[in-house]
């Protein structure tokens, strides 16, 4: 059995009246693809804002490779190695292509920002690593071509790769996805479970992925759990999954599950 | 084109330009001399608040505060002991400002570093605020300072102001300082940690979860910003050779704002271009407030007739190019030479 990269234990996040999570336990295998879907507003956004530091739970733990990483600022957490991306693709709008993956290379740069006014050779040396480091993630994205592009106009399917062509600048051992597959046709989200799988293999990462097109999720998952109102209903291969009548009810309601059963 | 002939290149630029200055400084009329020192100096201000506003999306409109603390600082720094101790007639200098001296050059880095020390004091609890609430927070923190400035006679000779600050800065000083800023700001931003700026700027939330700690990069940027801003405020008191707190009101933050957004806000391009427009202009358009006489008709002058004008330009050019002279755009040699490539009808070579 393989090790835990994340876990949390007894995660919860009230707003107010509201719970937002309740009492969330999972526990990712390193390695794997695993996905977390549910119905609008179930929380599962929530959940990766948490992971990622955005937001301090009211009770519980997140466990990432042994630490405790429960009230990290956002910026440390991805300094231990959890990248994510965005639902609503976050590209820094003003920056080219190239731009965008090199800045999110300064979370492992060593030199200080002064030594670029004093144009230290150890500076010069390393701002031309990340620079050949950043076209080579570029070229694993397929994106090379474009690096002099300015990043807000390119077309919607490159603008997510690379998103995560960014994440994966900061070398992070954990890749959050938020709904990668959003807003693609069937041939893109087709080419985008190769793409996720095949950048795993490369950078030997663990991916964990919200998405609500069903075709990915069960194509690409290993393991899947289910939110609905925060809460974790379901977990289990896609098989189980897909049989489940807890799942049908928060998706389809009760009557489906009558019926599926019939 | 290659980095060697880039070098070279901007290596005759610089020469050029001290041999222009060279020439200026002998053969023209004091009133040119003063136009050509005050556009180094309003280029170092633009440029410092650039870095802040355009670059970092800070809005700030502390400026005239760190300049106020710039001028101040040096202005001790480089008066001389014995008038020092003439000119505080209200209540005499207090030590150890009463002897501290230093040469000019240390004292407008004196003036930098001070302000830029205020600068990081005041980020600490200003940059947790975002946008228009920022920029009235530092406006405060400029109005603070006059305050200060105001009542503490025994350092600053209160409201009668530090006067007969020799005059250092000529146009050697002015514009070293002004080429400093310039390498400076621009060798930031074109490093990985100038991406982290812009990046903040351009969305606070995806480069903190990017591993950017965006807190400390603002308020280095703040800091950078508000140093440049204390050594053009130096160079100002020893070019107009006296200052009072009166001078250091929100009106000098706005002609620098001013000179950064007609200029083109996120370029360092325009923030020289604009420095130089907008100093020549307000300057040129001082014959609307002399008498004029069109032929027989004789238009006696009404005095402030420039800055309505002044006001109508910018009108215009915040309709019309909202973007600045500049925009985004940056002067480089690839693009001199793609421009020349054009009217040469030749084609473009990448």
């Amino acid at each position: 059995m393989s090790k835990s990269v994340l876990e949390t234990k007894n995660l919860t996040l009230k707003f107010g009246g509201l719970t937002a999570v309740a009492d969330l336990n999972i526990e990712i295998k390193e390695g794997s693809i695993s996905s977390l879907i549910g119905p609008n507003g179930a929380g599962k956004t929530t959940c990766f804002n948490i992971i990622t530091g955005f937001y301090t739970p009211t009770e519980g733990k997140v466990i990432f490779l042994e630490n405790d990483i429960t009230s990290m600022k956002p910026h440390d957490v991805c300094k231990v190695g959890i990248a994510r991306t965005f639902q609503n693709i976050r590209l820094f709008a003003g920056g080219t292509v190239l731009q965008n993956v090199m800045t999110a290379c300064w979370v492992r740069q060593k030199s200080p920002w002064w030594s670029a006014p004093l144009m230290l050779p150890f500076f010069i040396r390393e701002e031309r690593e990340i620079r050949e480091k950043s076209m080579k993630l570029l070229k694993a994205v397929e994106l090379d071509h474009l690096s002099k592009e300015i990043a807000t106009g390119l077309p919607y399917g490159d603008q997510r790769r690379l998103e995560i062509a960014r994440a994966l600048a900061t070398e992070p051992k954990l890749l959050l996805l938020d709904e990668p597959a959003a807003g693609m046709n069937p041939q893109e989200s087709q080419d985008l479970m190769s793409f996720i799988r095949r950048i795993r293999d490369k950078f030997n990462l663990t991916i964990f992925l919200i998405e609500h097109d069903m075709k990915v999720v069960m194509g690409i998952s290993e393991w899947i759990r289910v939110l609905d109102y925060g809460q974790l209903i379901a977990e289990g291969t896609p098989t189980e999954i897909r049989s489940n009548s807890k799942v049908i009810e928060a998706y389809l309601g009760r009557e489906a599950v009558a019926c599926v059963k019939n | 084109m290659q980095k060697k002939t880039k070098v070279i290149l901007n290596l005759l630029l610089t020469l050029m330009l001290a041999l222009f200055l060279r020439w200026a400084q002998g053969n023209l009329d004091g009133y040119k001399i003063q136009i050509l020192n005050l556009i180094a100096v309003n280029a170092i201000l633009a440029l410092s608040l650039n870095l802040i506003y355009g670059f970092t999306g800070m809005f700030s409109l502390g400026h005239a505060g760190f300049m106020a603390i710039g001028a101040y600082v040096s202005a001790i720094l480089i008066i001389p002991t014995a008038q020092k101790e003439i000119m505080y007639i209200l209540e005499p200098i207090i030590w150890p400002f009463s002897v501290l001296q230093a040469p000019f050059f240390v004292s407008v880095l004196a003036g930098g570093l001070v302000a830029a020390l205020f600068g990081l004091l005041i980020a600490l609890p200003v940059l947790r605020l975002g946008g228009d609430y920022l920029g009235i927070a530092t406006l405060g923190f400029a109005e603070i300072i006059r305050v200060i400035f105001t009542n503490i006679t025994s350092v600053t000779n209160g409201a009668l102001g530090l006067k007969g600050i020799p005059p250092y800065a000529n146009l050697g000083w002015n514009y070293l300082w002004c080429g400093m800023t310039y390498f400076i700001i621009t060798k930031i931003l074109s490093s990985n940690f100038g991406n982290c700026l812009k990046a903040i700027r351009d969305d606070e939330v995806a480069a903190k979860a990017m591993g950017i700690n965006t807190f400390k990069c603002r308020a280095i940027s703040f800091a950078v910003g508000a140093f440049f801003a204390g050594v053009g405020g130096a160079l100002m008191g020893s070019l107009i050779t006296t200052i009072d707190p009166k001078m250091f009101n929100f009106q000098l933050t706005f002609n620098i704002l001013m000179i950064v957004v007609v200029g083109g806000l996120g370029s360092i391009t325009g923030s020289m271009v604009g420095a130089v427009v907008i100093t020549v202009l307000l300057e040129w358009l001082r014959f609307l407030e002399g008498t004029m006489e069109i032929g027989s008709f004789v238009f006696v002058g009404i005095p402030g007739m420039r800055m309505v004008i002044f006001s109508l330009v910018l009108l215009l050019i915040i309709i019309y190019r909202r973007e600045g002279i500049i925009g985004g755009y940056e002067f480089s040699w690839d693009s001199v030479a793609r421009l020349f490539q054009k009217l040469k009808g030749g084609r473009v070579n990448e």
